[in-house]
């Protein structure tokens, strides 16, 4: 089979580019690691101010040592009926912690992250909203991030 | 679509998958590769 290819075709509507990925050598071994969740489930604690479902770029800080049933999901770009049954199917907080127990990894970082994805200003998710959050967890050592989206 | 990390309410399928998940993190030596995992989770609807 051949396939017909077409130069030059552009969609009608826009989409957002990909760059080309940074790759980050792993230096450590996984039992060495400061580990940190990052979703653009739309997971935020609470108490805290709620997604602007049309669209939004900003981003929540959940604490590290914060109690998972303390945690919700305001996202309106997928369904939620499992995760607000439980809402590690899309932040494994509970898990994570676990996996420090039993000592499969050194450390739950500090400091999670909470974003809404499936929409919103790309170029400020690119170039402030993305930066930020890196530099946050930059800063407190974070050696992996284990990102979920909706 | 809703549950990465696994079934709700089944802490056995999301530590395995965040388990995975960080050994690929180690393993995977191109970027962009997709490594599929042999967990299955129907919801009901």
């Amino acid at each position: 089979m051949s396939l017909t290819v077409v130069k030059g075709l552009q969609s009608e509507i826009y989409v957002p580019i990909t760059p080309p990925p940074v790759w980050a050598e792993v230096t450590k071994p996984l039992k060495e690691m400061k580990v940190a969740l990052a979703t653009a489930a739309g997971v935020h604690l609470k108490s805290d101010k709620r997604f602007n479902l049309a669209g939004d770029f900003t981003f929540r800080i959940i604490p590290g040592d914060c109690d998972s049933h303390d945690l919700m999901v305001s996202h309106g770009g997928y369904d939620n009926g499992d995760v607000n049954k439980d809402i590690n199917c899309m932040f494994p907080i509970d898990r994570l912690r676990e996996l420090k127990a039993e000592g499969f990894i050194k450390e739950v970082a500090e400091t999670h992250i909470g974003f809404m994805g499936g929409g919103g200003n790309q170029d400020k998710f690119k170039n402030e909203t993305g930066p930020q959050i890196a530099k946050i967890l930059k800063e407190e050592g974070v050696d992996a991030v284990v990102l979920t989206a909706g | 679509m809703g549950a990465n990390a696994g079934r709700p309410n089944d802490p056995e399928m999301q530590r395995n998958i965040l388990k995975d998940a960080l050994i690929q993190l180690v393993e995977i030596q191109t970027p962009g590769t997709i490594v599929p995992l042999p967990y299955e989770y129907i919801a009901k609807v």
